[in-house]
């Protein structure tokens, strides 16, 4: 929605740019405007008027696709930001381990840095299994994943009462391929800020 | 359980001259020896008494449905009807006149006869089963009702002759529940133990887990994320009323209720990691079996009561444990292969069945408390949660194969395999009701 309203708004911007500069500087405007209008001005063939809104065309067209040209590029920017933010959002897990890696460990201290800046903020750390193994073990090693994060975020001074816990095992997968790639995915400890 | 079954009039008529008590000797299906036979058993057209032309068809339905019904139990081998050497339209149904040589001859041990009569929407049916290498009536049954009680009534004989051959009715008054999952939400479900009259008990559309069944058949406890958290709650299945009976804000997950359907096994990390305690449930007081950093989960009583077989990472991987019913004397029970849970034991012996990895896949296996060798029960696609029938003879579990789930009964040797219920996106943890006397 909101992608159509910036083209919408974009548009308006040009025909109303268009409109106040065509009277001075671009007499072949006014001219073909006072033909679409009237249909009696003398002076240019039908051939010379076909041609001027076949390149009026061209130069709408030309502005509408570049309008699109610089949303794509900020939906990707945007997409960009997300996906960094996203990196902050989830530590992974070795299969039917709850220890924390350096690399799990390492976002855990930017969350940490998060939570110390917005003290306001709670968290929630949901944790999760691959869907190999049993179901109810898996809900117990779900627990232990979210409580290892939410220790170690304890020890980095955050108050473990802005932190609660919850292990959805393997009932809320991210992707369900059996793969190594998928199954890491859903090994995770995933934080969702309150 | 069912309605109907009160309103249903059985007049049970005992022959007397023929009577033969199950506890009089002569053990006919040995169920629990490993190389048991399948039982050779014949059934004849029930007879059609008053020639009532109108119900022509009742006479192969009877014993078709006597059959399929006999054939579910995975105990008995029902010999083809072409094959029999007596003129089927001139049967006599009674001791008297059955020529026991033309069925000894066709390999048959057992040789069950029917007639009924039907005046209106009445139904009189009589059945009998024979020895035919002893030449005499083993039981003879007769039931009164309504035409379409007929179903009813030949499950009742069923049992009879599983009472006669077996020495105990059977199943068939038995349903077993399960988690069905579709979309991102599961639902507890139960079938009757043949695969009919499946029914949806629950409509939370949340992750819904781990029922149990209580052993008064009354209750089913779970585990639902209904309101947010992992809570436990219990069901009155006939008021359908849910009550919550443990709320920790962290893990609770529901395990094996105690004979007396007065307490119950949970697991719980309430006082910090996955511990294993005995819920009362009049006053919900706790007490706690476990105390260990490691994951302690899925425990399950003796048939006495006094062990508790359990799951624990405390080793590094997922193993089975026995303790006693306090929490003492801990002892790890399996060491083949890295991965053992969902531990089931059996309902009248030290046998414990389990799911364990094997060749890269999951199994059903079981293993006697005192050790040994596990004996692995099934070998295609993934075979998971393993629970016993109350009579020890059959398994309920969760198949995995060529992407779909079902949930299958076995005999308890691992043969007879049935599919009971299919067609949602995956399945969990089946539960075996106790006898809920609906036949």
């Amino acid at each position: 929605m909101r992608r159509y309203g910036i083209l919408l708004a974009v548009f308006m911007a040009f025909v109303l740019a268009v409109t106040l500069t065509s009277g001075c500087s671009t007499p072949k405007k006014a001219t073909k405007e006072d033909v679409t209008k009237s249909g009696t001005k003398p002076g240019l063939s039908d051939e010379e008027l076909a041609k001027q809104r076949a390149e009026q065309e061209a130069r709408e067209r030309a502005l509408r696709e570049q309008a699109i040209r610089d949303q794509e590029a900020r939906d990707r920017a945007a997409a960009a930001e997300a996906a960094s933010l996203k990196d902050l959002s989830r530590i992974y897990f070795d299969f039917d381990r709850a220890e924390l890696s350096s690399e799990a460990r390492e976002i855990l201290g930017k969350v940490a840095a998060q939570l110390k800046a917005s003290p306001k903020k709670a968290l929630t750390i949901e944790g999760n299994c691959d869907d190999r193994g049993t179901n109810e073990y898996n809900l117990a090693l779900g627990q232990q994943r979210a409580d290892a994060a939410a220790r170690y975020l304890q020890n980095l001074g955050i108050d473990r009462k802005r932190i609660k816990t919850i292990s959805y095992g393997e009932e809320r997968p991210v992707c369900s391929e059996a793969t190594e790639a998928c199954w890491h995915k859903n090994r995770n400890a995933t934080f969702v800020y309150r | 359980m069912r309605r109907n079954s009160i309103v249903l009039f059985f007049v049970f008529v005992l022959w007397l001259a023929a009577m033969v008590p199950a506890a009089d000797g002569k053990v006919y299906i040995n169920i629990d020896s490993p190389s048991a036979q399948k039982f050779p058993i014949a059934i004849t057209p029930f007879k059609n008494m008053n020639n009532a032309s109108s119900q022509e068809s009742l006479s192969p339905w009877f014993a078709d449905t006597l059959g399929k019904t006999l054939e579910i139990t995975g105990f008995f081998n029902i010999l083809d009807r072409k094959g029999f050497l007596v003129d089927q339209t001139r049967l006599g149904i009674s001791t008297e006149n059955i020529q026991f040589p033309a069925w000894t001859g066709i390999g048959a041990e057992s040789l069950v006869t029917g007639g009924f009569t039907v005046s209106g929407r009445d139904l009189t049916l009589e059945c009998r089963l024979f020895d035919v290498v002893q030449g005499k009536l083993i039981v003879g049954k007769r039931y009164t009702g309504k035409v379409e009680e007929r179903k009813e009534m030949i499950v009742r004989f069923a049992q009879e002759i599983l009472v006669a051959l077996t020495g105990e009715k059977g199943l068939f008054d038995t349903k077993i529940a399960f988690t069905g999952k579709r979309g991102g939400s599961s639902e507890i479900h139960y079938v009757n133990f043949d695969g009919t009259e499946p029914v949806k008990l629950t409509n939370y559309h949340s992750i819904t887990l781990s029922p149990k069944w209580s052993p008064d058949g009354k209750q089913i406890s779970f585990l639902s994320y209904k309101d947010g958290a992992p809570d436990l709650h219990v069901m009155d299945l006939n008021r359908r009323t849910t009550r919550k009976i443990l709320s920790t804000g962290r893990l609770n997950l529901p395990a094996t209720w105690s004979t007396d359907s007065k307490r119950m096994l949970v697991t719980s990390s309430k006082d910090g990691s996955e511990d294993i305690y005995i819920l009362n449930l009049a006053d919900s007081r706790m007490t706690r079996l476990t105390n260990d950093p490691a994951i302690d989960v899925s425990p399950t009583w003796s048939p006495d009561g006094k062990q508790i077989a359990f799951v624990s990472d405390r080793g590094g991987t997922p193993q089975i444990y026995v303790m006693d019913a306090t929490g003492a004397n801990v002892r790890r029970l399996t060491f083949e292969g890295g991965y053992n849970t969902s531990p089931a034991w059996h309902p009248r012996s030290n046998r414990i069945a389990y799911e364990g990895r094997a060749g890269g896949t999951f199994q059903v296996m079981v293993l006697e408390t005192e050790g040994g060798t596990p004996v692995q029960l099934t070998t295609n696609g993934r075979c998971e949660n393993p629970a016993w029938s109350p009579d020890g003879r059959y398994i309920a579990f969760v198949s995995r194969l060529g992407g779909k789930s079902r949930v299958c009964v076995m005999n308890s040797n691992g043969t007879n395999v049935r599919v009971i219920h299919e067609g949602l996106d995956a399945y969990v943890s089946p539960t075996w009701s106790p006898h809920l006397n609906f036949y």
